[in-house]
């Protein structure tokens, strides 16, 4: 937080590595934010450009509240939005090369197993309703409290909580015996 | 049924990190994004913009009356008693009447750029809770987070400075190995060590300052100060940029951000307690009970040459 803060610090100050180290900190995690929340790396790369270029043009004003990472997650949620309503079409693809990139992060005689959890799991998080798929990945993949998904969803903490519980509950009979205990 | 930790466990592994190409184009454009919002906000107008505008006759009237309209506003603006026009000397002023002080000290340093190969760079962040009485009494509870130079581990220690200017001692207890050194400096003048800050160490008057405005700080409306800082000289402790936010209402301090310009270091210091009653046991130069006095080093002793037998 104080390193965030310091970082913000520096870059309203004209420091342009500042605004790298902030990019290298929290990009991958937006990306993967974005590629699971659209199911389509192209626009989750669009979002998060768009969102990191607006907080280059708007850090004169900005002063930060919560936490950087949630702050960015917000955004790219938001910017995600946009997407999301014209890109519904391209969704499984990046579902599965996030589950494909993540099972080869692990060894080789696992990733088989993995990935096929993974992939399915993916293609199941497509299958959610965006609501229950952004609360869900707002929670586990930007870490953002409750009461800041349902400020971000114009709804109650309650409501953010239940579409958090039914996606989780969809999620699990869809895979229905293929996550490991 | 199976426990939602492992598809939680799951969706956190769905990663998609997008390749380097990716991050370069990306950062790339926010950059540039960058760049060309600051030549906006620096670039004036050009001339063949302001021709074609200043032709028209009603628009020469209108720019006039809007010229004679702005001056008077500006100079009912800077005579009016609002908190733009608050005298940085007179901040100075409250803070050097103040009886009693205790504030939070937040600090962090980074390694330079240029470090040369193999050098070890001794960093770290510390927090210090500070406390002052006057006359010229304080105390620094220090937790500093270092990275050892030979293991190059970090480490977290703790020390705690009593400094008595009237006498001219400075107490160190080390309570990680029990230990205190009492040193000893030049006695005498002495002040307020936040005004430090604000003064010129060679003259001893109020530093140029420019005015940031208004902004909520704790919860409280706070005017903020620049300190600008003179080519001549440097400010005792403070770094190339200093920014002062202060009290609307008590002109006294709230926060305190000071740092290197190339962001290297940051020092901030906050939750500021003004006049409150301190005991006289936390500036106490005798070393708590179960700490083993040491003889401090020969250079600590330079200002008062040991006795002679």
């Amino acid at each position: 937080m104080l390193e965030d803060r310091l970082l913000l610090w520096r870059f309203k100050r004209g420091s342009k590595d500042a605004f790298r180290l902030i990019y290298e900190k929290y990009a991958a995690d937006l990306l993967t934010f974005a590629a699971n929340l659209l199911g389509d790396t192209n626009s989750a790369e669009d979002a998060v450009q768009d969102v990191f270029i607006s907080f280059a043009k708007s850090v004169g004003p900005f002063r930060l509240r919560g936490s950087l990472k949630g702050y960015l997650a917000t955004c790219v949620a938001n910017r995600a939005r946009d997407y999301s309503r014209r890109t519904k079409s391209r969704q499984n693809v990046a579902a599965n090369k996030a589950a494909r990139a993540a099972a080869h992060s692990r060894g080789p005689l696992q990733s088989a197993i993995y990935g096929e959890q993974l992939e399915k799991l993916s293609g199941a998080m497509t299958q959610l309703p965006y609501e229950q798929r952004e609360a869900v990945l707002l929670r586990l993949q930007a870490d953002l409290r409750f009461k800041q998904i349902a400020e971000l969803q114009k709804t109650s903490t309650k409501t953010a909580q239940s579409r958090y519980r039914y996606a989780l509950d969809k999620l699990r009979s869809t895979l229905n015996g293929e996550v490991e205990k | 049924m199976r426990p939602a930790e492992n598809i939680e466990k799951l969706i956190k592994a769905l990663r998609y990190e997008g390749d380097a190409e990716t991050h370069k184009r990306i950062l790339a454009n926010a950059l540039q994004a960058l760049d060309e919002s600051q030549e906006q906000k620096l670039g004036p107008i050009g001339p063949e913009r302001r021709k074609t505008i200043m032709n028209s006759r009603i628009t020469r009237t209108a720019a006039a009356i809007v010229i004679v309209v702005g001056v008077f506003v500006a100079i009912c603006y800077i005579t009016r008693d609002t908190h733009s026009s608050v005298a940085f000397a007179d901040v100075v002023r409250q803070m050097q009447q103040i009886r009693t002080a205790t504030w939070t000290e937040i600090g962090e340093s980074h390694p330079p750029k240029n470090l040369p190969q193999g050098a070890i760079f001794v960093g770290g962040s510390h927090i210090r809770r500070c406390a002052y009485k006057a006359p010229g009494y304080e105390r620094q509870d220090t937790t500093q987070t270092l990275v050892d130079p030979q293991t190059r581990q970090p480490g977290e220690y703790k020390l705690v400075h009593i400094i008595d200017r009237n006498m001219g001692k400075a107490l160190l207890l080390n309570p990680r190995n029990m230990t205190a050194t009492l040193n000893s400096f030049e006695a005498g003048a002495f002040q307020n060590p936040l005004c430090d800050v604000f003064l010129c160490p060679t003259s001893n008057v109020p530093l140029d300052a420019q005015s940031l405005g208004t902004q909520e700080i704790a919860g409280r409306e706070a005017i903020g100060f620049r300190l600008l800082k003179k080519n001549d000289g440097t400010y005792p402790w403070s770094g190339d940029i200093t920014d002062i936010w202060v009290d609307a209402k008590t002109r006294l301090l709230v926060m305190l951000e000071t740092g290197a310009a190339d962001g290297r270091w940051m020092f901030r210091l906050k939750d500021f307690a003004f006049n409150q009653e301190l005991d006289d046991s936390l500036f106490s130069l005798d070393p708590p009970q179960g700490y083993r006095m040491l003889i401090p080093p020969p250079e600590s002793l330079s200002v008062e040459p040991p006795k002679q037998d």
